[in-house]
């Protein structure tokens, strides 16, 4: 007995739901362990949301797939369509999420619009004071080991991200023709 | 196979489209102008992709892909707009290799990317804050992208202040 003549109309439609599903239980399961961490390890728990949506989809397609007798060309469609696709969608609401966590141009605006008459701009110096900052920065590098300071000096540390550096600049001067925006 | 290529194949014009009119004559949003040029090359390739895949759950599964790798892109290419004062120090780090640089000439090379300052002037450029009397004030009624990001943020807790 296969399904209802309805039910088959829109069996084709299913993996479609599926990717849409995927991406709403990534984001479902993303929310529930950030604050199962109450607001601490973001990075985990958008890696944990991400495994959750691909797990159920590499399941729910194995479900759709199961006992069909095309199931070659339709493995093909999942791992090369349905697969990347809720990748790509993934990475937009990553990059999404990331915008609300560490975006100082979304905290300076939610800060600026928390303040019916506004921010002064000393008060705004004061708690996004660049000096600070510069130094936050330099402190998260040597403490990651991504650049070293000796006797005064910094030098090159672990090269992890000069892979990634070499790309964006690249990507730069290729598409906009230069290197820095202050270049 | 050849639902990804299809889509690959139209992305991939989209991408050479953007890169010819980027070299002919930079647009001044380039957000809008991606969104536009990734838009109008799929709906020139409309007819081909009706041709090329019969079914309507084949021919969404083709829109659906293209639309979140053309998101994808569009993301990843403000992280190449923009500049990360990180890569940049890590590239500069990596240039002079055993020499290294002196701590007053690392301090000098991330105050010239004054990163907070750099992202209020773009506030105000885009117009949504502006700065009057000595104070910044919202510039109309808030930003719906921005009330958007920042109501899916308090589902996470209280944004801490300061950087």
């Amino acid at each position: 007995m296969g399904p209802s003549p309805k039910v088959a109309d829109w069996w084709p439609y299913a993996p479609l739901l599926g990717i849409v599903a995927a991406l709403a239980l990534n984001v479902l399961a993303q929310i529930a362990l950030v604050r199962l961490a109450r607001g601490a390890h973001f990075l985990r728990s958008a890696a944990g949301g991400f495994g959750v949506g691909l797990v159920a989809l590499v399941a729910f397609e194995a479900l759709l797939i199961f006992g069909q007798p095309s199931a070659g060309e339709s493995w093909e469609k999942a791992l090369l369509v349905s697969v990347p696709s809720y990748i790509a969608l993934s990475y937009c609401f990553f990059n999404f999420i990331n915008l609300g966590q560490s975006s100082i141009r979304i905290r300076l605006y939610s800060e600026i619009a928390a303040v019916p008459g506004g921010v002064s701009v000393e008060q705004m110096a004061r708690e996004y004071n660049e000096d600070a900052l510069m130094h936050a920065r330099l402190h998260r590098l040597t403490e990651s080991g991504d650049i070293v300071e000796r006797d005064g000096r910094y030098f090159i540390g672990r090269r992890r991200l000069l892979p990634v550096a070499a790309i964006i600049f690249g990507l730069k001067a290729f598409i906009l023709g230069k290197g820095s925006e202050f270049e | 196979m050849h639902l990804f290529l299809l889509t690959a194949a139209v992305f991939v014009l989209a991408l050479i489209v953007h890169f010819i009119l980027w070299r002919v004559r930079m647009p001044r949003h380039h957000t809008s102008a991606l969104l536009i040029i990734f838009a109008v090359v799929f709906a020139l390739a409309i007819p081909l992709l009706l041709g090329a895949a019969p079914g309507w759950p084949d021919r969404l599964r083709i829109a659906l892909l293209y639309l979140a790798a053309s998101l994808c892109y569009v993301i990843t290419y403000s992280a190449i707009e923009g500049d990360s004062p990180t890569l940049s120090l890590m590239r500069l780090l990596a240039q002079k290799g055993d020499t290294g640089l002196p701590a007053a000439e690392v301090d000098h090379f991330l105050a010239r990317r004054p990163f907070v300052k750099a992202r209020l002037a773009a506030l105000i450029l885009s117009g949504r804050v502006r700065e009057e009397g000595g104070r910044y004030r919202l510039a109309g009624p808030p930003s719906l992208p921005f009330q958007i990001i920042l109501g899916f943020r308090k589902l996470y807790g209280p944004i801490a202040k300061g950087g």
